[in-house]
């Protein structure tokens, strides 16, 4: 069988996208989302901080959780939303300590994937680190409930802020148009506010209910690290979706200059 | 505790540099100018070629290669094929005496004494080689028809001592692992080998699916039997004699990708124990050589510590918990958490994420991109073998250990077709 147009193989071949139009796309998405950002952090955060308050109450005893503010970015409030302190007791760290250890052990041996073992791992021993930590010197712990929420909820915005940069860098020099792409990029910062502040729930609940025990696995672990997740999540279906589009138009695929 | 700061400020800058070369690279190969390597020049004189294929215990797939190399588009005459047998313990030996007997061209080395491993047994293929250049194989590859041509070509530019063609996993379908192994060649070989060759870098020889010099190398006394990573030697090697090595995109194979973890995670570690190895030895022959550009230099620094990193990054995950318990956390408030958070967790874990995407589209891929999140746990995985291949390497030098060579453990059925092998 003899075919009537030879594509251009997948060696050499790539997009014409002037390099000028990156860079101003670049500012024209990064710039404008940024200063938004910047300027209505305190309300987002706010909303933040009384939707997870909404969502716990039932939890908590009245007055049990407080909004307060601080100062952060271009010296505008952020918003932290606080509940009850709780530490765990030497026996439970103790505890803890043993059960962490054991796990360790077993997922050495256990029979999953070993990217998943070692991950699960990663965990263990940042759980085991805080657990001898309040075993041996719960004394020298030296944060409150403020601190926490100050890192988290800083953390979120640097991250909020970072989105709108690191999207643009993966998916504005893919061949679509702009607007889906700036769409995407926005998207992503609804999806993180929608998604953090479910966590902040979470975090709050587990750290008053189960003590602050589980503070640094849920930083470590379950904070920044899983945003980056559904950053790539979203950037991975987005090119799954251009990659499927670019097969029946394959005039988008230019050759060597 | 000022160390401990300065040290994770330190690893968050590293991060940076190579999450800018990585997007360099992606628009390197995206939107410039794509170099190409010289596979369209027709020659009416070919160069005589010697195709090597180290094999210990290849009883699996030893026919496969050997079958695929007799029907290449390649002059016999012009052909010899030197399949080593390398202390095998199974049927490879007589495989390869049968081919002997039906082809003049496969000349086959037995080794059964003298020092182990794939450098000492190419060493000794060298002395047979009769072809003015050497292609490598390993005995998993399967080359196509057209391969040896298109390698071969390099022969005619005067300042080429080696050239890297592209390795494709062929049983990518296999299971998780082995589609993860594909997008991560796929990132590493359509998007960052083909960049540092546009961007006239440092492409490296891979060790397979690649061709040099046969006078060269020899001139240069063969390859180093200490180096576990034999290919990075001899790229920095000859980078440092004044010899380019470049990459065909186009010169394609298909390999077997390791189909379990454990086999990956002993291959990685070797990879790493030796390029560390090689990291140590030419690091200060390369940042004076003569013969290296700036950008070159600054190029090949980076890939010699790219087996580094994740000690680094795993040496800055452990300061930040010291950080974090002894009550320093506000190192991450402010300004220094942009820093922190968006590059340490991003480009630490993700940092090549938009490379692969990109690597993926060229491809024509779809749905195997959407395992690109699984990456994260292929991040930790990596971090703590390769961290473990470099602390080898350290060993090695402290006590002039010499390492063992591991062979990588083959998964496809004995006798199985090529067809067969795409379709698993």
């Amino acid at each position: 069988m003899t075919k009537s147009l030879i594509y251009y193989h997948r060696s050499y071949r790539k997009i014409t996208r002037p390099r000028r139009l990156f860079l101003f796309q670049f500012l024209l998405v990064v710039v404008p989302i940024t200063l938004i950002i910047l300027i209505f952090y305190p309300e987002i955060t706010k909303q933040m901080c009384l939707i997870a308050r909404n969502i716990l109450l039932p939890s908590f005893p009245p007055g049990a959780l407080e909004i307060i503010q601080q100062t952060f970015l271009l010296n505008k409030d952020v918003y932290l939303l606080i509940g009850p302190e709780s530490y765990p007791s030497t026996l439970t760290s103790f505890i803890s300590s043993l059960v962490m250890l054991v796990l360790i052990f077993i997922l050495q041996g256990v029979k999953i994937d070993k990217n998943i073992a070692i991950f699960a791992t990663f965990l263990a021993v940042i759980h085991m680190s805080s657990t001898i930590y309040f075993t041996l010197v719960p004394y020298m712990f030296a944060y409150t409930f403020t601190d926490f929420a100050e890192l988290y909820v800083k953390t979120i915005i640097c991250i909020w802020l970072f989105i709108p940069c690191i999207m643009s860098m993966a998916i504005l020099p893919l061949p679509a148009s702009f607007f889906p792409k700036l769409f995407l990029i926005i998207l992503t910062l609804i999806y993180s506010f929608i998604f953090t502040t479910l966590r902040y729930a979470i975090f709050l609940y587990i750290l008053s209910k189960f003590s602050f025990i589980y503070m640094a696995l849920l930083f470590f672990a379950f904070g920044p690290l899983i945003d980056f997740i559904y950053i790539v999540g979203i950037y991975a279906v987005y090119t799954t979706y251009l990659a499927q589009k670019l097969k029946a138009n394959e005039l988008v695929w230019k050759w060597l200059c | 505790m000022l160390i401990l700061k300065i040290y994770l400020i330190f690893a968050v800058c590293v991060l940076i540099i190579y999450a800018l070369r990585h997007f360099l690279f992606t628009l390197s190969r995206l939107l410039m100018e794509q170099r190409i390597y010289y596979q369209d020049i027709i020659n009416s004189e070919l160069q005589s070629v010697t195709v090597i294929i180290p094999m210990h215990n290849e009883e699996k797939v030893a026919s496969q290669i050997l079958d695929l190399l007799i029907r290449a588009d390649y002059p016999q005459d012009l052909l010899q094929i030197i399949p080593i047998n390398d202390f095998s313990e199974d049927a490879t030996s007589k495989t390869l005496d049968d081919y002997a007997a039906r082809y003049p061209f496969i000349n086959p080395l037995h080794r059964y004494q003298g020092e182990r491993g794939k450098p000492a047994a190419l060493n000794e293929a060298l002395k047979l080689a009769t072809g003015e250049i050497i292609i490598v194989f390993d005995a998993d590859y399967l080359p196509p028809k057209g391969i040896i041509k298109d390698i071969s070509s390099f022969f005619n530019d005067p300042e080429i001592g080696a050239v890297m063609g592209r390795v494709v996993p062929i049983n990518t379908r296999v299971n998780i692992l082995t589609r993860l192994l594909d997008m991560e060649r796929t990132g590493g070989y359509q998007v960052d080998q083909q960049a540092r060759y546009n961007l006239k870098l440092v492409p490296q020889y891979g060790g397979t699916v690649g061709g040099f010099r046969r006078d060269v190398i020899i001139s240069m006394g063969g390859f180093d039997t200490n180096i576990l990573a034999e290919d990075t030697e001899l790229t920095y090697r000859l980078l440092t004699h004044g010899w380019k090595v470049i990459y065909s995109n186009r010169a394609e194979c298909y390999e077997e990708a390791p189909e379990t973890w454990t086999v990956r995670a002993r291959q990685i570690r070797r990879w790493s124990r030796g390029h560390n190895q090689v990291m140590i030895r030419y690091l200060w022959p390369m940042l004076t050589s003569r013969y290296l550009s700036g950008k070159e230099k600054l190029d090949g620094l980076l890939l010699l510590f790219v087996y580094a990193m994740p000690l680094l990054l795993l040496l800055a995950l452990c300061d930040s918990l010291a950080l974090f318990f002894l009550g320093e956390m506000n190192i991450f408030a402010g300004a220094v958490a942009i820093l922190f958070v968006g590059v340490y967790n991003t480009f630490g874990n993700f940092a090549p994420f938009y490379q692969i995407g990109t690597g993926a589209l060229l491809d024509g891929a779809n749905k195997r991109i959407l395992l690109l999140p699984m990456l994260l746990f292929n991040y930790f995985f990596n971090t703590w073998y390769i961290a473990l291949g470099l602390l080898e390497a350290v060993w090695d030098v402290i006590t002039g250990r010499k390492a063992k060579w591991q062979k990588t453990r083959r998964f496809r059925k004995e006798g199985k077709s090529l067809y067969q092998a795409q379709k698993r």
